[in-house]
């Protein structure tokens, strides 16, 4: 251990005793294949305060950690010295049910929250994988995204408020308590989406909304992709159109509703609805009626508790230990692009489309999950189907042209090594750079994982 | 400070050769026009641009910015706090010639428009499709889509659906030194830092905005509008309140206070009933069934926190007779006196009798009327301080009002301003909410869009140079709260 970081250390530890893990914990906390020699937990916005202070004073490179859920999400560090593990920092500092406003430090779990939000019939529009473990801290900086996407939106759009510490350890918030306010600017958005390089979030508040009254899926197969995309987007031209729909492939569709489908060229469409429950029930009527009339099969309605359960495993899947994900790709697009993705995906000769053609007899390996009416999906590898660096740009490549993007959200290291997990430069990148240079000068927080190397 | 006249001349010459003869506005009678905003600032520009195409934008605000004269941009002028105004020595460039809808997109349900667009003309012409525009600030007849961007625009309907910065996918901006950027994009999440929203809301400091690509929403299937008569202001907020803590967020929820009905019905009749003590009007919006739904919960809201009438309107002409008198109370101020002063201020929701009390206090302490027309559901207030200019004294009463007030605001956890912006006239308040650290990061965010600090210098953060109450601005029609 380098003579600073000794001493790091010691001041940590005179200050601040426990907050620093043993050495032996510093292998749960790999980020790629970069292992930190220091863990910190601190217990207090104080403390995340002065660990940053001296970081950035010995030159040690931290990564913040909520619940680990998406610390996959990103370039591999340049260099990484210290986590800053910010999960125990984890309360609710008030909430008032008759504002619909709660404030909460950055590492409650998105679950905790809910639940502390539940018993006065309240309800934050935030989806992430793994809710249990996932960090509010984290969900904002990962820019998380759920099945409701298209009707809750981004995380951003329920922030009203954040503190944060900067890498040299002053504490600046923004925003503010309440739902409407544009006094100065909105930083808000600005530290949303921007993986912890500009400075450490600890408390965030956020606009809440009323605790929906029921959930409902309407499941039905289609016999290929073309039919699901056409009853897809009949139902979100209508008036009662769904909150969330979302085309499921066979690989997507067997690891999500754990069975095989007959044939592997089937499509399932998942349709949710949430709200009131009178609404629900006409909206789960109408949309049945008219999927009745179209090719398709094995339609089924769903509520309640096995309602929520479909959405979870969908917001889940490719993460949990058990379906893990060896490669997962987020692809953006514009909505009206999807006929020309889904065929592009399905053409394509390479590892990343749906048919693999250079096993031309092999099932569909990898999942497609599609989501028509926001203009997003995920491609799930879940095994080293020999998908190389040059399929992944290909990919890219195609979605760049339409005005889309494609984010490598879980990847092997070799594969990182050779493609930027977020693409080529925006036209705002030099504005980027010079934020990051303002905000983090020295390049302390996150070195070299955001867009460009930031 | 002014530009010397060789220097102008030749400034002014070369802005000609960009722009042509027609597109150059010099002469001191006609930038008088230019001289104010909706707010109480005045400055008269050196020069004003009106350009045609983001290319001249370009070329103007490189310029400028080679010499150094420092640039303000204009859509309609109706903004609130001092966004427009030129700064000492500036140019004004504004953008009533680049006002066409460049394209409407049915299937990915956007409208890409040039900065000068009226909001409620991109309205009418998305409502021809089937969709609409959904942030609608009072001003919506007259305001522009650029201003809207700049000032973070709110309305009655962002209480459901957000204000301008939750429905902007993408934009052209042409930053100080005249590069153009391109920020955000048509799909709806996009990697990187979000620019889009820092952008949005920064007072035209960050840059200037020459196409702007907007998500239009589907229209609802029914909407059905409530008025609320109450005896007395303070049981109109128990229901706002009421309504809000039983979980439901309407579509708009704003309150008319009886200073404000008595001068809309001298002007007109709203069909508000005058003895009444405050009015609530509430919009639901949605589904037939979530509407049914909503609306028994909503009515039994409003009767049991006193409600002396509740009217109830459907079709599209007799709601919008119930909002006629909403969206025209800041014109009708004139019958009540010749000057106003608007606060912006923002509190909790459930802090609404407080500071409503407090306003009460305040204008019998300093003899202001003082008129509540405001976006209730939001907790955004709008206390309009109505005057005589001539009667001695009274600016300096009116101010000292207003400090306390936004000093208010901001110790029960509010803010100084909810949609109007921080512009000249509320810079000097900015330490009653942020610390200097906290103005720092904002300040730090600004020099990565703008280094030299070009575009609207002197607004937003306190320098000791804000102007004092002008005097001479008076209420009338054609302006909006």
């Amino acid at each position: 251990m380098p003579e600073s970081n000794r001493s790091l250390l010691s001041t940590i530890n005179q200050t601040s005793p426990g907050v620093i893990l043993p050495p032996e914990s510093c292998f749960q906390y790999k980020i790629d294949d970069l292992q930190p020699s220091l863990v910190v937990k601190p217990n207090t916005t104080q403390e995340v305060s002065n660990l940053l202070k001296w970081s950035s004073a010995e030159s040690q490179k931290v990564s913040p950690w909520g619940g680990g859920t998406q610390i996959d999400l990103g370039n591999p560090p340049d260099q990484l010295d210290m986590v800053m593990d910010l999960s125990k920092l984890s309360d609710v500092i008030s909430f008032q049910p008759a504002d619909l406003t709660v404030s909460v430090q950055a590492g409650i779990t998105l679950d905790n929250l809910q639940h502390n939000l539940e018993s006065a019939g309240k309800f934050l529009p935030l989806e992430a994988p793994l809710s249990n473990d996932a960090t509010i801290g984290g969900i904002l900086s990962a820019s998380s995204l759920g099945p409701l996407r298209r009707t809750y939106g981004l995380p951003r759009d329920w922030l009203i408020g954040l503190k944060v510490i900067s890498s040299e350890g002053i504490e600046t918030k923004s925003g503010g308590q309440v739902v409407k306010n544009v006094t100065g600017y909105d930083l808000n958005k600005l530290y949303s989406g921007s993986l912890g390089t500009l400075g450490v979030i600890v408390e965030a508040v956020f606009k809440l909304a009323p605790k929906p009254a029921n959930h409902s899926v309407v499941l039905a197969s289609f016999p290929s992709q073309v039919e699901a995309l056409k009853a897809g987007q009949h139902l979100l031209q209508q008036i009662y159109s769904p909150q969330g729909l979302h085309l499921v492939n066979s690989s997507a569709g067997a690891h999500l509703f754990n069975k095989q489908f007959r044939d592997p060229k089937e499509y399932k469409l998942v349709t949710i609805f949430t709200g009131r429950s009178k609404a629900i029930t006409r909206c789960v009527q109408e949309t049945t009626n008219l999927l009745k009339t179209l090719e398709t099969s094995d339609l089924s309605e769903h509520s309640g508790a096995v309602a929520v359960g479909i959405i979870r495993d969908l917001n889940n899947l490719g993460y949990t230990e058990i379906d893990r994900s060896f490669l997962r790709v987020n692809i953006n697009f514009p909505p009206s692009f999807c006929a020309q993705i889904m065929d592009w995906l399905k053409r394509d000769s390479t590892y990343v489309g749906e048919t693999n053609q250079r096993n031309p007899n092999s099932e569909p390996t990898i999942g497609h999950v599609i989501d028509i009416g926001f203009g997003s999906g995920s491609l799930i590898f879940w095994d080293d189907s020999g998908v190389q660096a040059n399929d992944l740009l290909r990919l890219r490549t195609f979605l760049n042209s339409i005005g889309g993007s494609a984010i490598i959200e879980q990847c092997p290291i070799y594969l990182k090594k050779e493609v930027d997990i977020w693409g080529h430069d925006p036209s705002g990148i030099g504005i980027m750079r010079d934020l990051k240079n303002n905000f983090d000068p020295y390049r302390t927080l996150n070195p070299g994982r955001f867009i460009s190397g930031i | 400070m002014k530009l010397e006249d060789s220097r102008k001349k030749r400034f002014i010459e070369r802005l000609r050769s960009i722009l042509g003869e027609e597109n150059v506005i010099s002469h001191p009678d006609d930038l008088l026009v230019y001289e104010y905003d909706g707010s109480v600032d005045q400055s008269i520009p050196e020069v004003v641009a009106l350009p045609t195409s983001t290319d001249q934008v370009s070329q103007i605000l490189a310029l400028a910015h080679q010499e150094r004269v420092p640039v303000a941009g204009r859509g309609s002028g109706t903004g609130l706090s001092g966004g427009a105004i030129a700064p000492p020595g500036g140019m004004q460039v504004v953008f009533t010639k680049m006002n066409h809808i460049l394209n409407i997109d049915t299937e990915n349900h956007t409208a890409t428009v040039e900065p000068g667009v009226i909001n409620l003309d991109l309205d009418n012409q998305a409502r021809k499709l089937g969709m609409r525009y959904a942030p609608d600030p009072s001003s919506q007849k007259a305001c522009s889509l650029g201003g809207n961007i700049a000032e973070n625009a709110g309305g009655p309907h962002c209480l459901a659906y957000g204000t301008t910065t939750n429905h902007v996918l993408a934009m052209e901006v042409v930053l100080e030194n005249g590069s153009i950027v391109q920020i955000g994009g048509p799909s709806r999440f996009v990697p990187g830092y979000d620019l889009r929203g820092a952008f949005i809301g920064s007072e035209g400091t960050f840059g200037i905005a020459t196409e702007i690509t907007v998500r239009l929403l589907p229209l609802p299937e029914l909407v059905k509008t409530f008025l609320g008569v109450f005896p007395d202001i303070e049981s109109a907020c128990s229901a706002v309140s009421a309504i809000i803590g039983h979980g439901i967020v309407p579509a708009a929820l704003e309150m008319i206070d009886s200073t404000t009905i008595k001068a809309v019905q001298s002007v007109m009749d709203a069909g508000y009933p005058e003895d009444a003590g405050a009015v609530l009007l509430v919009e639901l919006e949605g589904l037939v069934e979530e509407v049914e739904e909503i609306d028994t919960e909503v009515q039994a809201s409003l009767w049991e926190t006193g409600a002396v009438d509740v009217k109830i309107a459907e079709a599209a002409e007799d709601r919008e007779k119930l909002w006629l008198g909403r969206k025209t109370a800041f014109g009708s101020f004139g019958a009540i006196a010749p000057n106003y002063y608007l606060v912006d201020g923002v509190v909790p929701r459930t802090k609404l009798v407080e500071v409503l009390r407090l306003v009460g206090r305040l204008s019998e302490r300093y003899g202001i009327t003082i008129a509540n027309v405001f976006h209730a559901g939001d907790g955004n207030l709008h206390p309009c301080m109505l005057f005589d200019e001539r009667e001695p004294g009274i600016s300096d009463k009116v101010m000292q009002a207003a400090s306390e007030l936004m000093e208010y605001c901001a110790s029960v956890g509010g803010t100084l301003s909810g949609e109007h912006g921080i512009g000249l006239e509320k810079k000097e308040f900015m330490p009653l909410i942020f610390s200097a650290e906290d103005m720092k990061a904002m300040k730090q965010t600004r020099d990565a869009f703008a280094p030299n600090n070009n575009l609207n210098p002197g607004k937003i953060f306190p320098d000791g140079s804000s102007q004092s109450l002008n005097p001479h601005r008076d209420t009338s029609p054609g302006l909006y709260i």
